[in-house]
């Protein structure tokens, strides 16, 4: 069952790209990340990789919208932190994008984005394979003292408190954070859930319930920015890919979550993370493979 | 005004009768590629689309050999050149090509050296060597050198193609069919057909051909390209409405399963 997509100016197998959003959903409601496995799956589908991020983030605007009104209703967003992040994460969603439009001309551009996720699926899959493991022989994550990034941010200026996360912090820590989650968007197509929470929680010392609500909050506002720059600067958000995505994905997020109440996750945890692992090798081998054809055609110029 | 247009208009056809002929001297009286006839004129690219074959036929002179050629309009373009730095390989430079066809499909009867010779090969454009020699490069020697780099690459992308044998021709009927791969732009595409005697073309006919995106395909790719913003817009407000949908339809369905399963727990008191 195949479609065509206008933007990507392909066709592709409906099915298969409903398979990967299911999957990717369900891998999400079931151990809560996953999504940035999006991306990969539809450049190994053949997706060009622009159009996969430029998509991917599409879909994942539309994926926030229910989660943020419904945290933003319950009070577990902070609005101040949440408001700085999103003035970070335009101003990073913007030179991320700007960065592709550059990398496009040149003809790097999928060099960039497949490095990028080689990278970064290697270091999750490593993290989580040993959390998969330790959390089983442990049970419980250890928590200390404030670490020494906690204590460098206390003394950068711009000092200020936040009531809803109950925290005292530089007001450009979340703008920074912000902004390295923008350009992640941009890149690489993904919500930027597993840097936010982890520093949220363990730098920010914000409380968990917060932590969620605001990440969302700002998931929704900086890719939904970032969804409008790529449209406007780069020709490449394909929003019939990111619509099958999104059922898909949101979807399979249900039947994740279903599933997690009767699964032990510190078990698929570990089959998870090799998963990740073994698409990390797969794409490094691309990077490293002589390409088919030593001339390629450039698409980003107009 | 309108009768001038109209004279202007019958003084070029009457030269180009009288060039045609004059470039082919043995088809004074009836053009040896009788007809020229495509299954489809128009192809639309709907959301279904994967693709289109269409098939080319027509009637010639017996004792012609026949060629059968689609293009589309030359274009300047630009490639980036891939090379190994360190262990990846990635673009380290450009080269631009001209008189570049986004698409060039040839079908023959027979060899084309064998029924061809090259001088009308080159004129007409026809086969490998024809239209290599048409092509340029920028950049020296070097660049020549990766004019078969391109047609190599366009020929694996389903763009270009060369099928020696192609045509079927038998009792002054002959017939091919090209394909029109997915990743073509839309436009104007036009078929040429050759009948070819004594290393020689001795007639031609041509046609066009328009692909063109219709419905909510045209609609959303004319918009992504020229309305970029409004675009972005409609494409966040899109995903926003599906997301909130998605999520009604699960709470609704997570109600009814509540609901079904209160009454489950309810029903054996009640009995």
């Amino acid at each position: 069952m195949n479609i065509y997509l206008p933007v990507a100016a392909m066709d592709i197998n409906i099915l298969w790209v409903a398979c990967a959003g299911i999957g990717v959903g369900f891998v999400q409601g079931l151990l809560g990340s996953g999504g940035f496995l999006l991306t990969p799956i539809l450049i190994m589908m053949g997706v060009n990789p622009a159009v996969a991020t430029a998509s991917g983030i599409n879909a994942i605007a539309g994926a926030s919208v229910s989660g943020a009104i419904a945290h933003l209703r319950v009070g577990n967003v902070d609005i101040g932190i949440g408001l700085l992040m999103l003035v970070g994460g335009v101003s990073g969603g913007a030179l991320g994008t700007w960065i592709v439009k550059l990398l496009r001309a040149v003809g790097n551009l999928d060099l960039v984005i497949v490095s990028c996720y080689v990278v970064l699926m290697a270091v999750i899959g490593v993290m989580v394979f040993i959390e998969g493991i330790t959390s089983q022989v442990r049970g419980e994550p250890a928590s200390g003292e404030p670490s020494r990034v906690v204590r460098l941010l206390q003394r950068l200026p711009l000092q200020m408190r936040f009531k809803a996360a109950g925290v005292q912090t530089s007001a450009l820590a979340p703008f920074l954070l912000g902004a390295f989650v923008g350009v992640l968007a941009a890149i690489m197509g993904v919500g930027g859930g597993f840097v936010l929470i982890p520093a949220m929680t363990y730098l920010l010392d914000m409380p968990m319930q917060v932590v969620v609500g605001t990440s969302l909050f700002q998931m929704l506002f900086t890719s939904s920015s970032v969804t409008l720059m790529q449209a406007a600067m780069n020709h490449t958000v394909d929003v019939v890919l990111a619509a099958i995505l999104l059922i898909g994905s949101t979807l399979g997020a249900q039947l994740g979550a279903r599933a997690a109440q009767k699964l032990r996750a510190d078990q698929l945890k570990v089959v998870f993370s090799l998963l990740v692992l073994a698409m990390s090798v797969k794409m490094l081998n691309g990077l490293l493979a002589a390409p088919a054809f030593l001339l390629q055609e450039l698409v980003g110029r107009r | 005004m309108k009768a001038g247009r109209l004279a202007a208009v019958l003084v070029l056809s009457f030269c180009h009768g009288v060039f045609a002929a004059g470039a082919e001297p043995s088809a004074q009286q009836v053009n040896p590629l009788r007809s020229l006839e495509v299954s489809d004129h128009n192809i639309r690219v709907t959301s279904c689309y994967a693709g289109k074959r269409v098939g080319v036929w027509g009637r010639v002179e017996p004792g012609c050999a026949v060629a059968v050629k689609l293009t589309s309009p030359d274009r300047e373009v630009t490639f980036s050149r891939m090379g190994k730095v360190g262990p990846f390989w990635m673009s380290v430079g450009r080269v631009r090509f001209g008189n570049v066809p986004r698409m060039y499909k040839i079908s023959t009867s027979d060899p084309l050296d064998e029924i061809l010779s090259s001088q009308e090969q080159l004129r007409y454009r026809l086969g490998l060597r024809g239209l290599r020699a048409s092509l340029t490069a920028e950049g020296g020697t070097e660049a020549e050198l990766h004019l078969d780099e391109l047609i190599a690459a366009r020929k694996a992308g389903g763009l270009f193609s060369f099928r020696e044998g192609g045509v079927t021709c038998r009792e002054g009927r002959y017939s091919t069919n090209f394909f029109w791969p997915c990743r073509v732009a839309s436009g104007r595409y036009t078929i040429e057909a050759f009948a070819i005697r004594g290393r020689r073309v001795v007639g031609t006919r041509s046609l066009s051909i328009e692909v063109h995106e219709v419905g909510i395909e045209a609609f959303v790719s004319n918009l992504a390209r020229s309305h970029g913003v409004l675009y972005g817009l409609g494409a966040v407000g899109l995903a926003a409405v599906v997301g909130l949908l998605m999520c009604l339809v699960f709470d609704f369905l997570g109600n009814l399963g509540a609901i079904h399963s209160a009454r489950k727990r309810n029903r054996p008191k009640n009995v």
